[in-house]
């Protein structure tokens, strides 16, 4: 491990010092963040849709969630909410996108929550993605607030008490107070602020790759300097000069994204979240990009071959994973397809990260897909540019 | 370039400077310990085989030559000897210690200076010592008293802040040399050091290794020019086509080939009478006058000359000048191989 930390302090060195590291991967997604969030204006304060609502239930429950979080929406100005008779008439609506999205309360739903058996709204997402974004997210915060009420009921019961009908209507009151009043809460000036995150993370997830791959080159820049044999002549392991190479392309990383953190909160107004959270998520997301610039330095045969590649991997993983376009607006399909990138993982995180009351409970999948990421192509990588010492 | 002079306790440490004959421990008690053993080394590239066998021993004090031309395997044995190539058999050892890929601890008596250059040229010289002297396991006020050492052996002390890129040829060869001796080595492994050098360079590298030579040190040097092999080497060791065709000093190996040196004389007086007496003496193999001088065939003619000289004057011949031309290696490897060494 000493003689890795040694070879990644001397790498650390040479690039800070040709200052390649420093352009590429802080000041040129640094200043894009900026040109993005000044230049792109914020489509949210002009958004409005229409949400239609099909009741099939009709019991309290269904009230609930339309006299509640829906009619928030209303209140807000964000959506109009139109009833409608049967899913069918909804479908057609939507198709038809005289409708942003529908959600569909099933019969039963009442009943279903007051067992505590499962049951399933069902959201209908037409043309806008945003519209679908908006409905999933209000629908999702009513089902979270009534699994929290049937949790609360369930331990009251289990220890022995009872509830009674004042109490059923607190908690009932509690359940319509959770409302996306909450959304509607986000002034202009916070929405400015997401508008920056989003640009800071975007232009950090994306250029973090730049910034890896120093770290993943070192060997074919070793056997290019002629220094890879003198190397491999010192008394130190073999996994040493490849490790070297990958704890310096972390120390990179978390420098670059570190530095578009810090710098886009206090010039830019970005609010990215809770610091431990936001650390652990630049972890996660450094580890992921460090795996996967190693395994790409070892799928060439020289520096030039390997920077390229790297840069057509990292540009083709942000169109993919959201960089260029918020997921929320892109077709369903290339959201779907983003799940296989560490750039949306990361920008979902970042977005959890923006709600104040989020935890680390929110970010976990993220935090371990990105993880995940990390480790299964930085250990294929790892493999590969350890075969790759021996000289042909 | 500056020669690289180097005083012995500035390379190797007190105990292990050996002023005796290469080979033989201090005090001439016996032989000197084997820093180097490699028995039956063998590597193959697909269907090639790089290195058929390869076998040989270098003692403390003593300098090995491998000599061959290019592609003969020299580079493909050393990097095997040094840990970077694993053999496909054989064994190599270097003070006792096995040697192959996952080796650590006995690289570290191992000093590797490769053909081509390998220092950093966007680090300093002393950057660069630091940086491979922390490999070794330097640190602290022992490492800098040895990058100062080195940079004042290597002549650099003055440029030591410089980054390597502005460097001369001459003075990188003279820093890629430096990191190999950082460590004090036991085994120095030299490949082909002098291709590409200036002649000023070059004679300088040698100077410098037949110190290190004489100060204790194992050398294994490989080449392709015959007459570095011949001037610096204790021994030497023929490679072609992947194995050693022969090995031994380098009167060994003439005398494998049945060589003999030609003296050439400018003489004046009794030319015949003086080859007959010339031809009486044992070792002289033929002796043919001519106008002004005489042609000899002489086995070992450093050893015969005074005898030969003390036989002509007596029958009043003068002799002016006179001229040896030994059978060189060169002529070994056209005779063992029928080809020339630079082929």
């Amino acid at each position: 491990m000493r003689a890795a930390l040694i070879i990644a302090g001397r790498i650390l060195r040479q690039r800070l010092r040709d200052r390649s590291a420093i352009i590429f991967a802080v000041l040129t997604p640094l200043g894009l963040a900026f040109a993005f969030s000044a230049v792109i204006p914020d489509f949210t304060p002009n958004f409005h849709t229409t949400v239609a609502v099909v009741d099939e239930d009709r019991g309290a429950a269904a009230q609930a969630l339309i006299q509640g979080p829906l009619d928030g929406l209303v209140t807000a100005g964000i959506a109009d909410v139109k009833t409608l008779a049967t899913e069918a008439d909804a479908r057609i609506a939507v198709s038809a996108d005289e409708v942003g999205a529908a959600v569909i309360i099933p019969a039963g739903f009442t009943e279903a929550v007051h067992d505590g058996t499962l049951t399933r709204l069902r959201i209908l997402g037409g043309g806008s993605p945003t519209s679908r974004e908006v409905v999933r997210a209000t629908v999702t915060s009513f089902a979270n607030a009534v699994g929290a009420g049937q949790l609360t009921l369930q331990t009251v019961v289990a220890t022995g008490g009872t509830v009674d009908a004042t109490s059923l209507e607190r908690i009932r009151a509690a359940l319509l107070s959770d409302s996306p009043i909450a959304v509607t809460d986000a002034t202009a000036e916070r929405r400015q602020a997401n508008l920056a995150t989003f640009y800071g993370a975007a232009m950090a997830i994306m250029f973090v790759f730049f910034a890896t791959q120093y770290g993943a080159l070192a060997i074919l820049t070793e056997r290019r300097v002629g220094t890879l044999n003198r190397l491999l002549t010192a008394p130190i392991s073999q996994g040493s000069v490849v490790l070297g190479g990958s704890i310096a392309g972390l120390a990179l990383g978390l420098l670059a994204m570190t530095v578009l953190v810090v710098a886009t909160t206090l010039l830019a107004n970005a609010s990215w979240g809770p610091p431990p959270l936001v650390g652990a998520l630049i972890v996660a997301a450094v580890i992921a990009a460090v795996g996967i610039s190693t395994l790409v330095a070892t799928l060439a045969k020289t520096v030039e071959q390997a920077g390229g590649l790297n840069a057509i991997v990292a540009l083709c993983l942000s169109a993919i994973g959201g960089v260029f376009i918020p997921l929320s607006q892109a077709p369903e399909i290339l959201a779907r397809l983003s799940l296989i990138t560490p750039h949306a993982w990361f920008l979902r995180a970042v977005d959890t990260l923006s709600v104040p009351t989020a935890g680390i409970a929110d970010i976990l999948p993220s935090l371990l897909v990105l993880v995940g990421m990390g480790v299964v192509t930085g250990g294929i990588g790892l493999v590969r540019a350890r075969g790759a010492l021996v000289p042909a | 370039m500056t020669a690289i002079t180097t005083p012995p306790d500035q390379v190797v440490p007190p105990s292990e400077i050996a002023h005796e004959p290469p080979g033989t421990t201090p005090g001439g008690e016996g032989p000197a310990e084997a820093v180097l053993t490699c028995r039956g080394l063998r590597k193959s590239f697909g269907n090639r085989t790089a290195v058929d066998g390869v076998g040989f021993e270098i003692r403390a004090g003593e300098t090995y030559g491998l000599l061959g031309p290019n592609g003969a395997g020299k580079t493909t044995t050393i990097s095997m000897i040094c840990g970077i190539l694993p053999a496909d058999d054989g064994e190599v050892r270097v003070a006792g210690v096995k040697v192959d890929t996952g080796t650590v601890a006995a690289k570290g008596a191992i000093g590797y200076v490769p053909q081509d250059l390998a220092i950093y040229p966007d680090l300093s010289a002393r950057e660069n010592l630091t940086f491979f002297g922390r490999l070794y396991g330097l640190r602290g006020p022992q490492l800098r008293e040895r990058i100062a050492e080195i940079l004042s052996v290597i002549d650099l002390a003055d440029r030591a802040d410089e980054r390597t890129e502005r460097f001369s040829g001459g003075m990188k060869r003279r820093l890629n040399i430096g990191i190999g001796l950082l460590h004090r080595p036991r085994l120095l492994v030299l490949d082909e050091p002098t291709v590409g050098v200036d002649p000023q360079s070059r004679n300088a590298i040698l100077t410098s290794v037949e110190a290190l030579s004489a100060a204790g040190m194992g050398i294994l040097y490989t080449t392709h020019y015959m007459e570095e092999a011949e001037r610096l080497c204790d021994r030497v060791g023929i490679i072609d086509e992947g194995r050693i065709i022969a090995e031994g000093t380098r009167r060994e190996l003439v005398a494998l080939v049945g060589g003999s040196d030609k003296v050439k004389l400018s003489a004046t007086g009794d030319l015949a009478a003086a080859a007959a007496a010339a031809r009486r003496i044992a070792g002289v193999r033929e002796a043919t006058p001519h106008d002004g001088g005489i042609d000899l065939n002489v086995v070992e003619a450093r050893r015969l000359l005074p005898s030969i000289f003390a036989a002509m004057t007596q029958d009043g011949v003068t002799i002016r000048s006179v001229e040896v031309v030994e059978p060189d290696l060169e002529a070994v490897f056209l005779h063992l191989t029928g080809k020339a060494l630079r082929d």
